[in-house]
């Protein structure tokens, strides 16, 4: 076989692009399973959380398979550690929605009335956050094709610029949540209270991941 | 000396002399011509004929170059002006022992190149006939330079023409009408090259020798009517509402067959000499019963080369392409158009210094030429290394059957 034909590695862009695919699939199912636990449904949000958890474990396997496939002697036009980070928040993003829904199986915490509106606004920010990052994400292809430079880009930068307003605004809905939480406090038992802090920490860190996703891809275009 | 015997040696070198150029061309047609395939620019048929008809031309019109450095340049003929016979031994020694190391190598998977290999054969064959001091050991030095220098100059070429195409095409606001304006100018620089390396000293066969201004007006007269042409026929491409780096990609087909095609013929200039070089000393020392060197390599075995490399593309270029060409999708065509440019260009220029350079060498320097500008999604440099011990193992091993070789010919028959 021609050694030319040995020259070619595989290249991780599709990959990354499949790998982007199932973390969606992870967040799309947020918004049910949030649905279904403030409704107080917990066979729903079991049955929604084991479909998420079946989603984390997919992005996984494709992110193992990756890192299989970039052994140090391979040139990339990008930055192989910038690629790998970035490659590990787009999937800690997964795990946070992961986390979540370990949370909310694990106890059955109910939702007061009071809280319920900001809980859903903020639910809202975060998934906002990760739509744009989703976006961010999904050009890859079109920046390998393009090789990680000029209009796209730039198009690219802005939308991370954008990432990182919403961020930003999913961070105030949380201390407003927070806030609404412990306004209520008397009503709520000390355990329950310590669980909202932990869920409230995990939808925020989701954003988070999904903002550091986009840092990572900023580094992937300045980089190398 | 006998001449039955002569002309059995001679049978024998002009047979292993093409089974040697079926060989190169089968094995390196995919290297110009899979890119081609693989973006469908090109059906694999279609492939195999553009490449055999431009390895043919090419080895006819620029071959010479390069069978020259091997005939008399490495080792010289004069030394052996009172014993004919032990030339023409060494010489058929090396093409056998050659042939017979690289497919030794290539049964154990080794990318051994055939330029190598028989560079190895003919110093062999000098040391252990004339011994150290009969080989002309500066050409022996230029030429495994150019073995280091040829990748790397063509992988610049390379790396530059796909920083242009990436910042004057794939950053732009308007890809494709960007595309519309570049893209004729590599055509015409495509075509004045090729053309100005075909009439400047090239056509001596067809007694067709110009000078040097002359052969440059022509050159830079075709290359201003490709730009023409090009020009026309990139209007003629009506925009879709498609992603504009896919149709940019898809303007970008015909450049990459154009440049596939000279690489293809660059690739016969260079490499022809391989299987001829060695038996255009044998027939020089027949045609004049004694060692001349100023016989000129004759059209005849550059024809014969050239039919060989072509039949070699023919019979199993279509096997080869179809194996390679699903694993090179990643090289789109303004990838591909680089790379072979920069190919083709090099070895061009190689062959018309006389250089024997390994084509598959300075084709995957000139990838990584690309892969540095950010153009490739994945090169995997394990391969150098094998490239580079191949190469170091080629040129005793290539050496040590030439020797073994010529002496048992000495034994047997003198």
């Amino acid at each position: 076989m021609s050694i030319i034909s040995k020259l070619f590695g595989k290249s991780p862009f599709e990959p990354l692009y499949q790998h982007m695919l199932k973390v969606k699939e992870c967040v799309d199912l947020v918004r049910p399973l949030m649905n279904a636990f403030i409704k107080g449904e917990n066979k729903e949000v079991k049955e929604v959380a084991n479909k998420i958890f079946k989603a984390e474990h997919d992005a996984d396997v494709v992110k193992k398979d990756i890192r299989n496939n970039l052994p140090k002697s391979i040139l990339l036009p990008v930055a192989r550690g910038d690629l790998l980070s970035f490659l590990k928040e787009q999937d800690n993003i997964a795990d946070s929605a992961e986390d979540l829904a370990v949370l909310l199986t694990m106890r059955k915490t109910r939702v007061p009335d009071e809280i319920k509106d900001e809980l859903s606004t903020f639910v809202d920010r975060v998934l906002e956050t990760y739509e744009v990052a989703m976006t961010v994400s999904s050009e890859i292809k079109i920046l390998a094709e393009t090789s990680f430079a000029g209009v796209e880009a730039h198009k690219v930068m802005d939308l991370i610029e954008e990432l990182k307003l919403k961020e930003w605004e999913a961070d105030k809905a949380q201390m407003e949540a927070v806030k609404k939480m412990f306004s209520i406090e008397k009503k709520l038992d000390p355990v329950s209270v310590m669980m909202w802090m932990h869920i409230f920490g995990e939808l925020g860190t989701l954003a988070n991941h999904a903002e550091n996703a986009g840092d990572r891809m900023r580094m992937m275009l300045h980089g190398s | 000396m006998d001449i039955n015997l002569f002309t059995l040696i001679l049978v024998i070198s002009l047979l292993v002399a093409f089974y040697s150029a079926v060989n190169i061309g089968a094995n390196d047609v995919a290297n110009s011509m899979a890119t081609s395939v693989a973006s469908k620019a090109l059906t694999i048929k279609k492939a195999v004929l553009v490449a055999g008809i431009c390895d043919i031309t090419g080895a006819i019109l620029v071959g010479s170059h390069v069978a020259n450095t091997i005939r008399k340049d490495l080792v010289d003929p004069i030394q052996f002006s009172d014993r004919p016979t032990l030339f023409v031994f060494g010489m058929l020694a090396a093409i056998l022992g050659s042939a017979l190391w690289v497919n030794i190598a290539t049964y154990f998977k080794l990318p051994v190149s055939t330029t190598h290999s028989i560079i190895g054969g003919v110093v062999g064959f000098g040391l252990v006939s004339v011994g150290f001091a009969g080989i002309k050991w500066k050409v022996v030095l230029y030429v495994v330079l150019s073995w280091v220098i040829s990748p790397v100059f063509g992988g610049i070429i390379a790396f530059t023409i796909f920083s242009i195409i990436k910042k004057s095409i794939l950053s732009s606001e308007d890809p494709i009408d960007q595309t519309r304006k570049i893209g004729p100018f590599f055509i015409g620089i495509v075509l004045f090259i090729l053309s100005l390396s075909v009439i400047f000293k090239g056509l001596k066969n067809l007694h067709l020798d110009l000078p040097f201004l002359e052969a440059l007006f022509i050159s830079l007269a075709i290359g201003v009517a490709g730009y023409f042409i090009g020009k026309f026929l990139l209007q003629l491409y009506k925009e879709r509402k498609e992603d504009p780096y896919y149709q940019v990609e898809k303007m970008a087909n015909p450049l990459q067959v154009l440049s596939a095609s000279f690489q293809a013929f660059s690739h016969g200039a260079n490499d022809v000499a391989n299987a001829i070089g060695p038996v255009a000393a044998i027939w020089a020392v027949l045609q004049t019963q004694k060692v001349e060197i100023a016989v000129a390599v004759p059209i005849e075995l550059l024809a014969l080369g050239g039919a060989g490399l072509a039949f070699g593309v023919y019979m199993w270029g279509h096997r080869v392409m179809e194996t390679v060409g699903e694993r090179i999708t990643s090289i789109t065509p303004t990838r591909g158009f680089s790379a072979e440019f920069g190919t083709a260009t090099t070895v061009l220029l190689c062959s018309r210094l006389g250089m024997p350079v390994s084509t598959t060498h300075v084709a995957v320097g000139n990838i990584i030429g690309v892969g540095l500008a950010r153009g490739i999604s994945a090169i995997n440099l394990d391969v150098i290394k094998k490239i580079i011990s191949a190469w170091l193992l080629s040129l005793p091993a290539a050496g040590l059957f030439t020797v073994a070789i010529y002496l048992i010919l000495k034994l047997v028959f003198l």
